[in-house]
């Protein structure tokens, strides 16, 4: 696949503020990609650079290999769907969605079988003549899509256009984003600050973090083997554990010593170690490969039990699961063991 | 620069322009000729005039009226605004209209009323003993019924926005009714009431009208403008009072706009209405002392409508049409009430769409923040320039053979110009509300799509905001048709109009044609507001017909 979108060291900053510092990352043709991180970290600032509302301070953006940086958002061919929807409430949803097509490429002929056509596509062919008031908030979701797709855009550009909707229709709605994606062709960037959002739907995953890019990739990639603690924290949902390099293979947590851990580092520096929920168990505290921990809270989660505990050496809490039925509750004195295979090591604390 | 940016800039430019022609320059105008004297400029001349014993003492009397008339109003217009949102009052339609009465007619109407009530010859007067409505009193009764609307419409808005939960809390709480209006209505509408004061203490201080006809010799300084003026030609005084009139305006715009400022939202999405529940000892006194307040209203029309088909007030009472034969009398004749409802109807249009055109610029293009500082700033600054002052500011600026636009002198255009511009910032004011509450992103949606700023404005915008865009219309047209301080200066020999012409004909002594034209005045205003509300009553019903969701 060739790169359709190129950001090359892109930068911005607001009043002095920087939203964006040196963010670099490629898009593949016909990808769907999600840009993802917390509130604040710069993702929706990105997007609208993209999208050519906003200009960076510095950097570049390529489109199919052509420099878009100071390209106007109308020679872009791009379509938008704004978290808001940004649906007129004045024109019936066909009316919005030929807003869009203008020009000599869409003669009035043209223009109402497109409108037809991309209301077919997202499941809306009855309601052509309903105001946006007259819609639900997935309906009114589908026509701000159609609406961006109907001029046949080759970037489709999305914020967090799932995030007003209740959890149920946003399940359903997420998987028909992703085949009408997937039919379209059109390559896309989605905003979202749910990570399982973006690991369900995209093709390629950038993570953002305070306006810095943390790691960009496949979702399989960012979650066996995420580049910092952050991505293995915020993406993987590991747990992240302050720890200390010792000779050789080993590592200690507080008092104790785990073997079999691959760091490279000088005895007695500074790590921060990711553990899958799924790689940490609870034992017994007396064990010698155990850290002791006291549990926090004991929740339901699906088919088994949540605990969180914190650590007694350095105060981290983590997560881990065990079987329903488990004898642990509030309080209880635990202990929490690692498989050293599946620890990630980074060097520096937490 | 793209065909978008350049529509844009030529817009800004434009509505500069406009500012520039309408305020900036009159008003240098006015300082300079106010600087001026026989010798030449200079600031001790004006140090001279503003130290004027006379002046001082009307400075003193405005100041007096309006502080009093601004206290005695907010306290009536809180009352009836609790009444009509807070009271489980009957017949509230008819409430609220009769609020608003005084907005329809003159200022000078309600003076006029006061005259037949307690005049020399006054209906009342036998009543009355040794006192007398003439002088301060006067002033302050007659402006109380004149400014009561606009404390209401602010004071009633500022009540509409309970949060339901805040007093079931309160409830819950065990407070009393007494405690919850002191912890949470009054604090709710603290911005409110310092709006609706300085409202009332900016519109006192510019009025004419009643100090003309109920003042006697209790000067003030409106008054002192119009005789310098008009009666002894002194026009570099006249300046330095105007200029010394922008003092306590602007001072009372700051504070307002200052307060506006500090005011936090009363509702918010999570807000649920406030459930009035009967409660007889309040809803009782409620609609006791809001039928008192309406029956006067009412009365003050309904005394000048009686008057003005009286055929010799109030010794003949035998019913006569020929104080409606307006071309007997000075004034301007049929040809001035014309006048009136031309400039009302192009002060409408035109302010309403400039109004409009400038609010959709600072709100959706977002201007450089300087233009944007200095087309706000302008937008705020028509309000605290008092009508005369503005008025006198045109006579200097445009009445120069050396200004190119000289020639406007004396038409309608400036008539229109300087009524958009007297009335500018409460429209401004509302336009701005009414498309802040638009999606911020339906501009850049459409620039998304490639289509420019205009065709949203044009397609999405307006049409939304038609309601908001025809309320502002019908502020402008019933104020046009009302205003004298602005236009006194300004009218030729082909434009008089008829609210000049009520003051002109009261002057010469014709007080029952004068209260005949203030109730032609009325009557044209009620019935475009009648037509209007009727129009938004349709607009606002299509907007939600058919709402599912």
């Amino acid at each position: 696949m060739s790169e359709a979108i190129d950001v090359a060291s892109l930068s911005k900053t607001f009043g002095g503020q920087a939203a964006l510092s040196d963010v670099s990352f490629s898009v593949p043709e016909g990808a769907f990609a999600c840009l993802v991180g917390p509130s604040g970290c710069g993702k929706t600032t990105l997007l609208r650079i993209l999208a050519g509302l906003e200009t960076p301070s510095s950097g570049q953006v390529l489109l199919n290999g052509s420099d878009a940086t100071r390209l106007n958002p109308a020679s872009r061919s791009i379509g938008v769907v704004f978290q808001s929807y940004a649906l007129f409430p004045n024109l019936t949803a066909a009316q919005n969605i030929a807003f869009g097509l203008h020009g000599k490429d869409w003669p009035r002929s043209n223009k109402q079988a497109r409108v037809d056509e991309v209301l077919a596509l997202v499941g809306l062919s009855g309601l052509a003549k309903r105001k946006p008031v007259q819609l639900s908030g997935g309906q009114q979701q589908r026509v701000a899509l159609a609406r961006a797709l109907a001029p046949r855009p080759r970037f489709l550009l999305l914020d967090e256009p799932l995030s007003a909707l209740d959890p149920h229709v946003r399940g359903a709605l997420r998987a028909e984003l992703k085949d009408i994606q997937r039919r379209t062709g059109v390559t896309t960037v989605m905003v979202t600050h749910d990570q399982e959002e973006a690991l369900a739907l995209a093709d390629l995953v950038v993570v953002l973090r305070a306006g810095r890019l943390e790691q960009a990739g496949s979702p399989r990639h960012l979650l066996e083997q995420p580049a910092t603690p952050f991505v293995a924290d915020f993406v993987a949902n590991m747990n992240i554990i302050e720890a200390r390099a010792e000779s050789g293979e080993r590592i200690s947590i507080g008092a104790t010593v785990i073997a079999g851990v691959v760091h490279g580092l000088a005895p007695g520096a500074a790590l921060s170690v990711a553990a899958a929920q799924g790689n940490t168990r609870l034992t017994d505290a007396a064990l010698p490969a155990a850290c002791p921990a006291r549990v926090r809270a004991v929740e339901f989660a699906g088919r088994q039990l949540r605990v969180i505990a914190r650590l007694e050496a350095g105060g981290t809490l983590i997560r881990a699961h065990a079987p329903l039925g488990s004898p642990v509750a509030s309080g209880d004195v635990i202990g929490v063991a690692f498989d050293p295979q599946s620890l990630r090591v980074y060097a520096g604390a937490p | 620069m793209n065909a978008e940016k350049f529509i844009q800039r030529l817009c800004l430019v434009l509505v500069t322009l406009y500012f520039g022609v309408s305020l900036a320059g009159p008003l240098t105008a006015l300082v300079v000729s106010s600087l001026q004297s026989g010798e030449g400029g200079s600031a001790a001349n004006l140090a001279g005039r503003l130290t004027d014993p006379r002046l001082v003492r009307a400075a003193g009397n405005s100041l007096w009226v309006g502080a009093l008339t601004s206290a005695i109003t907010t306290a009536l217009a809180l009352f009836y605004a609790y009444g009509l949102t807070r009271a489980r009052l009957p017949l509230k339609g008819i409430f609220a209209a009769a609020g608003q009465i005084p907005l329809l007619a003159p200022s000078l109407l309600s003076a006029l009323a006061l005259v037949y009530l307690f005049g020399v010859q006054g209906l009342l007067r036998p009543w009355m003993g040794e006192a007398s409505i003439m002088g301060w009193q006067g002033i302050v009764i007659a402006n109380v019924i004149a400014t009561f609307p606009h404390a209401l419409l602010v004071l009633r808005t500022a009540l509409s926005a309970s949060d339901g939960r805040l007093y079931e809390a309160g409830e819950l709480m065990g407070r009393s009714g007494r405690s919850m209006f002191l912890a949470v209505t009054l604090p709710g509408v603290r911005h409110g009431l310092v709006s609706a004061a300085l409202i009332v203490f900016m519109l006192t201080i510019a009025d004419i009208g009643a100090p003309k006809v109920v003042g006697g010799s209790f000067d003030v300084l409106a008054l002192e403008i119009y005789k310098q003026v008009l009666g002894q030609q002194d026009f570099a005084m006249g300046a330095a009072v105007a200029l010394a009139m922008l003092a306590p305006t602007a001072l009372a715009m700051g504070i307002e706009r200052w307060a506006a400022s500090r005011q936090s939202a009363a509702l918010s999405a999570r807000s649920t209405p406030l459930v009035l529940k009967p409660h007889l000892a309040r809803d009782t006194a409620m609609l006791t002392g809001c039928s008192i307040i309406a029956a006067g209203l009412v009365g003050v029309i309904a005394v000048c409508q009686f008057a003005s088909v009286a055929a010799f007030w109030p010794y003949d009472v035998s019913f006569t049409t020929k104080h409606y034969d307006f071309n007997r009398f000075d004034g301007g004749g049929w040809q001035a009430l014309g006048n009136s409802v031309q400039l009302a109807v192009f002060t409408a249009i035109g302010g309403a769409l400039l109004v409009f055109a400038n609010a959709y610029l600072l709100e959706k293009t977002k201007p450089h923040r300087v233009v944007r500082g200095a087309l706000s700033g302008f937008s705020l600054l028509s309000a605290a320039v008092p009508g005369l002052s503005l008025g006198l500011a045109y006579v200097f600026f445009f009445n120069n053979p050396a200004n190119l636009l000289n020639g406007l002198y004396g038409t309608m255009a400036i008539l229109v110009l300087a009524t958009i511009t007297h009335f500018y910032t409460v429209a401004h004011l509302s336009a701005t509300s009414a498309l802040k509450a638009l999606d911020p992103e339906f501009e850049t949606a459409a620039a998304a799509m490639g289509r420019p700023f205009w065709m949203v404005a044009a397609r999405v915008s307006f049409p939304i905001s038609i309601s908001a865009l025809i309320e502002t219309a019908l502020y402008f047209f019933v104020n046009a048709m009302t205003t004298v301080s602005v236009v006194v200066f300004l009218y030729g020999p082909h434009t008089k109009l008829a609210s000049v012409a009520v003051l002109n004909m009261d002057d010469a002594g014709d007080v029952a044609p004068a209260a005949a034209m203030g109730m032609m005045i009325f009557y044209i205003n009620l019935a475009v507001r009648i037509a209007g509300e009727t129009v938004l009553t349709r607009v606002r019903a299509s907007t939600t017909r058919g709402k599912v969701y």
